[in-house]
């Protein structure tokens, strides 16, 4: 048991270690700092949808799943697709389809929604 | 899809009391329009007709002052007011509102991320900063802290945990891990739980209880005040992690699986949640229904056996994971093994072992790594909705085989498949069933409703109560909570009449109603 117990102890140390409260982001006043700025469409896409439609169509990531069952494999990934259109992506990501439900302006502005849709219809770029 | 009003309130009040909204938000923060960006505070996997929960509108403050001023016209005009922290609870309701036309408070704009402390392991969070935007601001900043998530990456700490919701990591029991509040009240006055009642609070995220009555559980699905700040406790990173999987060929075996799993979780051997899964839900995350039964109604087991043996699954599949320096890694799971290995048939797996769908989800969540894998179930048979019905049983054989028994007798009655987890805590069972459904057959979703309502019941009459409901069924389940002649919900009604005397927030949730 002993053996045990310093291990554990050790460990602990270990992780504490790296804890230096001068790094750590405190105080109330340091909000704003934090607050996220995603604001390309690369990053929207990377917060709001990768999750669901990257590449891979065997379940990981359910758009892409279910885009492949239903619209078939060469339709499966949204970055790939040369046939959406801005207004439907903003249609789509406002009102959902399918298994995918909806994003309210609060999580994806209008702003962020055209930037976005641009983003998603140019391929990813 | 036309839209509702606030009970009670002509439409020049109602346009009056958005203006006055917009000059504390913004007019560009309310929303109102009917069929345009409303249209995404609907649930879009509803058991019911959308049209039962829609808001007459949604507005969102960006700070406590904005909160409070909101609460204070809701007062003055009579609004009712719903608040959202994520707003991603899907199964249970997503954004929508519990009551007709009542107008979102959508929480999602304050998403700061207001401290996190290495040290002492915690953070105080806005209530709208998710699950993925926390992961992602502790690996950047290189904080070697993990959080834990419910399945879906989008929800968040506050709402969830408002919900009372579950994870993965040894830090799942999300009511469990929360240290301190901010409530903003439904006066529109401010009070922080616990150590935050202090003036100058050294320890608001470090002791939970404070002095005097502990409060925060009774702002948890209920609907007595509006949480702007929570504390969480997080979890060191640990020197090891260890995820394993366990199947066992039998449904029958479910018995000797509870048997087992409870001294081993007890006692704190498995220190995660342990979720025995029922093979429909672990293939249905990777697999189509129709490779292998193109049948109507639920799968049969013939089916099951061929599509088991192809997935590489167990009737049954038992997931839970170690974490610590390895040398006591390797004593616990001598624990786990041995006890397991009386069941005949089973197997074990290990990191490396295999590296299908269901595996790398439940590694990644069981390390709190945000996915959204879950929602790929949905692809089973290509439905569109969904809404759990979550009973909690004994932590016994007798009890999880009596309500797997049960469970499956009546969802399969229904047409519907059995798609089931048990998440075996401390001492009790979330057994969480999935019901799928397409929401564009009406049939189908009549027989879902009725089926629905039945399970409520009939668990209820074996003594078995829901954790958490959708908004359609809370009546309902409230219901069933009626001992001492409804006695739990009459103080519920007292404390709504006292704490909130014009009825302006959630009115229904968890079937409280305000006696206006
Ligand atoms: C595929 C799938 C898998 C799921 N897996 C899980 C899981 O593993 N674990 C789990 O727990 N759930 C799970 N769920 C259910 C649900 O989606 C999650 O619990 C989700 O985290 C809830 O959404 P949220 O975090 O955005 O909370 P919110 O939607 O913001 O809040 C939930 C509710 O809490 C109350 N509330 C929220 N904020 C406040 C506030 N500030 N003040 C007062 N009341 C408030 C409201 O009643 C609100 O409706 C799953 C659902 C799906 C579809
Ligand atoms: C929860 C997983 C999920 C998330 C997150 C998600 N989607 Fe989807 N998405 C889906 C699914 C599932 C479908 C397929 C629906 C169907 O079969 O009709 C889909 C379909 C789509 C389509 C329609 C494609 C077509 O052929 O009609 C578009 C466009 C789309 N998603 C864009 C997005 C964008 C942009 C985001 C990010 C803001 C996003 N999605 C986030 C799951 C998701």
């Amino acid at each position: 048991m002993k053996t045990i117990n310093v291990l554990m102890l050790s460990a602990l140390f270990a992780l504490s270690g790296c804890g230096d409260s001068d790094d750590v982001a405190s105080g109330l006043d340091a909000a704003d700092s934090m607050a996220p700025a995603a604001i390309s469409g690369a990053d929207l896409f990377a917060t709001h949808c990768a999750r669901c439609h990257n590449p891979g169509a065997d379940g990981v990531h359910p758009g892409t799943q279910q885009l492949a069952l239903t619209r078939g494999e060469e339709q499966a990934v949204i970055l790939q697709r040369d046939d959406l259109q801005p207004d439907y992506v903003k249609q789509v990501v406002r009102h959902g389809i399918g298994a995918m439900a909806t994003f309210r302006p609060t999580e994806i502005s209008d702003p962020e929604l055209d930037a976005l849709a641009r983003y998603v219809t140019d391929g990813g770029r | 899809m036309a839209q509702p009003l606030p009970e009670g309130i002509s439409k020049a009040q109602f346009d009056e009391a958005l203006i006055k909204l917009g000059e504390v938000v913004g007019p560009e923060w309310v929303f109102a329009d009917s069929g345009g960006s409303l249209d995404s505070y609907k649930d879009a996997f509803s058991p019911v007709s959308e049209a039962e929960h829609r808001p007459s509108a949604a507005v969102a403050p960006n700070s406590v002052e904005e909160v409070q001023a909101i609460v204070r016209l809701a007062n003055e005009y009579d609004l009712e007011l719903s608040p959202i922290s994520t707003g991603k609870n899907y199964a249970y309701g997503g954004p929508a509102p519990r009551k007709n036309g009542a107008i979102v408070l959508d929480l999602k704009r304050m998403n700061r991320i207001l401290e996190v402390n290495e040290e002492s392991a915690y953070a105080l969070l806005e209530p709208g900063v998710t699950y993925i935007q926390l992961y992602e601001y502790l690996k950047e900043n290189n904080i070697k802290l993990w959080i834990d998530c419910a399945a879906p990456g989008w929800g968040g700490v506050v709402g969830n945990t408002m919900d009372r919701g579950a994870g993965y990591t040894p830090y799942g029991d999300h009511v469990v891990m929360q240290c301190g509040m901010e409530v903003v009240m439904a006066d529109g006055d401010v009070i922080r739980t616990g150590m935050g009642a202090m003036e100058n609070s050294s320890s608001w995220q470090l002791f939970k209880y404070g002095y005097g009555p502990y409060l925060d559980g009774m702002f948890t699905q209920s609907n007595l005040g509006i949480c702007t700040k929570m504390g969480v406790w997080l979890m060191p990173e640990p020197p090891g992690y260890r995820p394993f999987m366990i199947t066992v060929p039998n449904e029958d075996d479910l018995y000797q699986l509870i048997e087992t799993l409870r001294p081993l979780k007890i006692n704190m051997v498995i220190p995660n949640a342990a979720f025995a899964v029922h093979m429909v839900y672990e293939a249905g995350v990777q697999a189509q229904k129709h490779k292998y039964f193109t049948g109507k109604g639920p799968m049969p087991p013939s089916a099951m056996k061929k599509m088991g043996a192809d997935l590489g699954l167990g009737a049954w599949n038992v997931w839970g994971a170690l974490y610590g320096p390895p040398p006591i890694m390797d004593v616990q799971w001598q624990a786990i093994e041995g006890a397991f290995r009386q069941i005949p048939g089973v197997k074990f797996y290990f990191e490396g072992d295999r590296s299908d769908t269901a595996w790398t989800y439940r590694s990644n969540l069981m390390q709190g790594i945000p996915n959204m894998t879950e929602f790929s179930l949905m692809n089973w048979d290509g439905s569109d909705g969904h809404a759990s019905f979550s009973p909690i049983s004994p932590v016994t054989g007798r009890d999880a085989v009596k309500q797997f028994e049960l469970v499956r007798e009546i969802t399969n009655r229904y047409g519907f498949d059995y798609v089931g987890e048990f998440v075996i805590g401390w001492r009790e069972i979330h057994h969480i069933v999935w019901m799928l459904y397409h929401r564009a057959k009406p049939e189908e979703m009549g027989r879902l409703q009725t089926c629905f309502k039945e399970l409520i019941d009939a668990a209820a009459a074996a003594g078995y109560g829901e954790y958490r409901t959708h908004l359609a069924f809370m009546d309902q389940v409230k219901s069933t909570y009626n001992a001492f002649d409804n006695g739990l919900w009459k103080v519920n009604d007292r404390l709504k009449a006292e704490l909130d005397p014009n009825g302006i927030l959630a009115p229904g949730k968890s079937g409280i109603w305000p006696q206006k």
